[in-house]
């Protein structure tokens, strides 16, 4: 087990250091000199020769990329042209509230789904299974930036009852320790404070969550369908126990464990997710940063976010394939 | 990393099928009268459109919608263009996107697919490489970030779809070429002298369409919501082709004074996914109930 994680983390070394050289490429492929963009239209030529031996542009491509990869593996992304700051301190300042979002929106996403999808496949052809499938495809099918704005403009614009933009009132929350409200709030127990970091959290989470909620309902209930056929099943309901015991004891348990992988694959999308839906509530984290630092063409913190992200996934991913081993005991690696 | 996990058919018993089949027509129906009034729309859209898409009448600015046989069916934006026109124009875009990345990306995923699990060894390590270092971007990052830094326009968004979208069917494509290259009637092939590459496309690709369609009705659906998304963002499609993602992202400031700028194309890119996700839906339980885990198919 050990051994095989090992193995998976040495593995991902050499996918981290192609996916380096694919985004430092790209960077080298935009159109535009970099240095143009930053002197502006009235420089001369040696001002640009200068600026180019400053920012080493002056050196071939391979030795460039030698550097870049340098200073990367030391967390090291170089200064962000906008906010004339370390990229990776931009970087840790914004992220926690992306964290927030996601654990909020996976939250919502397996709370209603796993029921639904369980409740679904036990009874295939019901009326709580054609409910169940109806919104999966719903939630599968929903742009999920759309379903942001039609929220904003429901609960916030008619009804007024939600907060649609940031992620605390001004002036409520204490001082920031963590990063996580949430957790910041309940640490200083300031109970307002909660309650206005999870108020801001409910939409931005609703709409980041909906599509998982899709898949997760469809492979939960798909999974159920098929854990339903298996002998022990039919042994559990011979010795006469109740169906509903059948269902969420013997069924869900082994049912559960591929949606376990669907979690981890869906992160990816997830990720992708945060960075419109973050964008539509000027939630001010990773996402909402990416597209900042797009419109400035701020190509090192656009390199240091894309790489930050690219890392976490494929990270997550190691981990829940070792969770994999964890919940289901017939897996040897 | 990650797998398409291929399941054992659940509904295969003839008393499921049974059961199966009144949904699967609904499924069929809905699903193929959607994407058919989408692909015609999109093609007869200049005929449809009764205004021309990026006409701007200052004079008739933000006009809630008037109902059928007015003049502005579905109202006016910002600039005083007619938000039905624009509906309508925007889902050629959609189209074109839809089906040029669904082509592109299944020529060349099941291409590598094929080769990949056809000859094996370094081949197959290398486009397995390539395909996990791609799967490991973030869905929609890799397409951001090459937008980012070849610009807007048609070619790059198709481009930046492209680069993720053929994956999961060079995926599921080497898998099914991997148990078909030891069938008789390869070997069979083979021995009557047939030629690798003959080999592949008269014996190997036929086998591996079925799969394929199934999965690029989710491609399908996918890349008409990563389009919308990239040109909500402002790094897909430049800002004078109308589309239903620029029509969203120019509606972002309006929500509170103007509910239809973006309800009508998001209502559309709502509708045209549900549709292909139906008909992807019935598709996959007809012609291929073992790709039922991969949820979303892509």
């Amino acid at each position: 087990m050990a051994n095989y994680l090992l193995q998976r983390l040495v593995g991902t070394i050499p996918v981290l250091l192609l996916i380096s050289l694919l985004v430092f490429l790209l960077i080298h492929a935009a159109p535009g000199d970099p240095t143009l963009m930053l002197l502006g239209e009235e420089t001369n030529a040696a001002e640009v020769a200068k600026a180019k031996e400053r920012w080493g542009l002056d050196q071939p491509l391979y030795i460039q990329y030698w550097r870049f990869l340098k200073s990367a593996a030391a967390g090291d992304f170089g200064k962000s042209f906008k906010y004339a700051e370390p990229v990776i301190n931009v970087i840790r300042a914004r992220l926690p509230a992306t964290i927030e979002l996601a654990i909020f929106a996976i939250f919502i996403a397996t709370v209603l789904a796993i029921p639904l999808g369980v409740w679904a496949g036990a009874r295939p052809n019901s009326w709580i299974d054609n409910l169940g499938t109806t919104c999966g495809l719903f939630g599968i099918s929903m742009p999920s930036f759309w379903l942001a704005i039609m929220l904003i403009l429901l609960l916030a614009g008619v009804l007024n009852i939600l907060p649609t933009s940031g992620r605390s009132t001004y002036g409520i929350a204490g001082p920031e320790q963590t990063g996580f409200y949430i957790l910041d709030s309940v640490m200083q127990k300031n109970w307002r404070a909660v309650w206005d970091a999870l108020t801001h959290l409910f939409l931005p989470a609703i709409a980041l969550g909906v599509n998982m909620l899709g898949i997760l309902m469809r492979v939960t209930r798909s999974s159920i369908l098929e854990v339903m056929n298996e002998d022990y099943v039919r042994t559990a309901r011979a010795k006469g126990l109740r169906e509903n015991k059948v269902v969420w004891r013997h069924v869900t348990n082994n049912a559960l464990i591929p949606v376990i992988t669907v979690v981890g694959l869906e992160l990816g999308t997830l990720l992708s997710g945060s960075i419109i839906v973050e964008t539509v509530f000027s939630w001010p984290g990773g996402g909402s940063l990416l597209i900042t630092a797009l419109n400035a063409r701020d190509y090192p913190l656009v390199t240091g976010l894309v790489m930050t992200y690219t890392m976490a996934f494929v990270t997550i991913n190691l981990i829940i394939d070792g969770l994999y081993a964890v919940v289901d005991p017939r897996i040897r690696y | 990393m990650q797998s398409l996990t291929l399941e054992s058919a659940t509904e295969t018993s003839p008393s499921g099928l049974a059961r199966l089949l009144p949904r699967l027509h609904v499924k069929a129906f809905t699903g193929g009268m959607i994407v058919i009034a989408f692909i015609l729309v999109g093609i007869l859209g200049p005929a449809l459109a009764p205004h021309d898409p990026n006409k701007q009448e200052l004079t008739n600015m933000m006009k809630a919608p008037q109902g059928v046989g007015a003049l502005h069916v579905l109202g006016t934006d910002n600039l005083g263009r007619d938000i039905f026109s624009r509906v309508i124009h925007g889902s050629r875009v959609s189209l074109l996107i839809a089906f040029a990345v669904v082509f592109v990306s299944g020529f060349i995923g099941i291409s590598l697919g094929a080769i990949s699990g056809y000859f094996g060894g370094k081949v197959d390590f290398l486009i397995q490489k390539l395909v996990e270092v791609i799967w490991a971007f973030p869905p929609l990052l890799l397409g951001i970030t090459i937008m980012a830094f070849l610009g807007q326009g048609l070619f790059n968004l198709i481009l930046a779809l492209v680069a993720q979208r053929w994956i999961p069917y060079c995926r599921v494509v080497r898998g099914q070429t991997l148990s078909l290259r030891s069938r008789d009637f390869v070997t069979a092939a083979r021995s009557l002298g047939s030629g690798n590459f003959k080999i592949i496309l008269r014996h190997i690709i036929p086998n591996l369409i079925q799969t394929s369609l199934v999965i690029g009705t989710f491609a399908m659906a996918s890349s008409i919501i990563a389009e919308a998304s990239l040109s909500f963002l402002g790094v897909g499609v430049p800002p004078e082709i109308p589309t239903w993602g620029t029509m969203l992202a120019d509606a972002r400031i309006y929500i509170s004074t103007a509910w239809w700028l973006p309800l009508f194309p998001g209502m559309c890119i709502f509708i045209t996914v549900l549709g292909i996700n139906l008909l992807g839906d019935a598709l996959r339980d007809l012609l291929d109930p073992r790709l039922k885990r991969t949820g979303s198919g892509i």
